[in-house]
């Protein structure tokens, strides 16, 4: 018999779980922001989870929302939902463990394989722009700069039009 | 040779040529300043003594340092900031292209175009044909946008050609000029 995912509640665009199903998948912080028993999820972390078949994701009334619903409730509120959830997966499966960035834009602070999140910083920061849309001087800028007060390496990960992904690590050069 | 001298260039249409050969060499051997006319890789000092022809960005920095005069085909002189203004004409990125030049040999470094190398300055330490691997400067303007498409390009050029490819921007703010460099990074 397969183990029941444990069960998630979406509340606007917010998802949250509490008890020890909450635990499981904060394990170790790789998941979510655990608060007093309540651990917060991220859109992109709720989408990975659930198209993994490790969560289930229902309304505050009981019904069950799937992958696809889910997309679609995420994406009313934010128009990168996509092109943010294609890099958290790919990281993700390459076995990074992916957090929040600061600030707005598809931004995350990223963490070495077998980091001990809590315990150290993040490694990278990781900024996704997709084919088509482009970006401020300006903003790079205030990236590359965030990225070197805080000692992390700056990845760009570049998305095409069918989702591939490419990265390129961004130094600024004193010539 | 003295040390200090001033050359004297002539402006035809927007093209500017240096006629004196005592010129040409000067300003070739001295900073790597324009290309002897029909001359495609320099060696003697034989192949310098022809004319050369700058490009506007060289000669606006020769002018500022005081180095180049320009004058019209009549003889009379024409000011930096008349030279500017046609320049511009010349190049929709000009005045940005100008500011990562002057940075760059203010800095010290031989620049040179990068057009065939697919930026737009090739940057030597020392000179064409002293060191072989120049880096490649590709400058975009303060109020334009980046494409992503620039960035793969930046970084596919790095990886394979095993040359050094950086994005120069200006710093809308404090004009001052940032260079960044992007690496394909396997994850």
């Amino acid at each position: 018999m397969t183990e029941e995912p444990p069960t998630a509640v979406i509340e606007d665009t917010e998802v949250s779980l509490t008890g020890v199903a909450a635990e499981k998948i904060y394990q170790g912080g790789k998941y979510g922001e655990l608060e007093k028993g309540k651990l917060k999820l991220m859109p992109v972390e709720a989408l990975y989870l659930v198209k993994q078949g490790k969560l289930k994701v229902v309304d505050p009334e009981g019904v069950p929302l799937d992958f696809q619903e889910l997309v679609s409730r995420f994406s009313e509120k934010d128009p990168l939902i996509w092109a943010r959830f294609l890099i958290y997966q790919d990281l993700r499966r390459r076995g990074y463990t992916v957090k929040a960035g600061y600030g707005k834009g598809a931004v995350f602070r990223v963490y070495r394989r077998g980091a001990k999140i809590g315990s150290e910083p993040a490694r990278y920061l990781v900024f996704g722009v997709a084919e088509g849309e482009t970006f401020d001087v300006a903003f790079l800028a205030k990236i590359a700069d965030e990225a070197r007060s805080s000692q992390k390496d700056l990845i760009l990960a570049v998305i095409d039009r069918q989702g591939d992904i490419t990265y390129y690590d961004v130094s600024r050069v004193s010539l | 040779m003295p040390k200090y001298h001033v050359s004297e260039a002539r402006l035809l249409g927007s093209r500017i040529i240096v006629w004196n050969p005592e010129d040409s060499l000067f300003l070739y051997k001295n900073g790597f300043y324009g290309k002897p006319v029909g001359v495609s890789k320099p060696k003697t000092d034989e192949d310098l003594k022809t004319q050369l022809e700058l490009s506007p960005l060289e000669a606006l920095y020769l002018m500022e340092k005081q180095l180049l005069k320009v004058k019209d085909l009549r003889g009379k002189s024409i000011s930096k900031k008349r030279l500017f203004e046609i320049a511009k004409k010349s190049h929709r990125r000009f005045n940005d292209l100008y500011l990562v030049y002057k940075d760059l040999r203010e800095k010290g470094y031989v620049v040179r175009p990068g057009l065939k190398f697919g930026g737009d300055f090739a940057v030597y330490l020392m000179g064409p044909g002293i060191d072989h691997a120049p880096f490649i400067v590709h400058v975009i303007p303060q109020n334009e946008k980046i494409d992503p498409v620039e960035i793969v390009r930046a970084g596919r050029l790095t990886h394979t050609v095993r040359k050094k490819f950086v994005i120069a921007t200006i710093d809308p703010q404090s004009k001052e000029v940032r260079y960044y460099m992007f690496m394909w990074w396997k994850p």
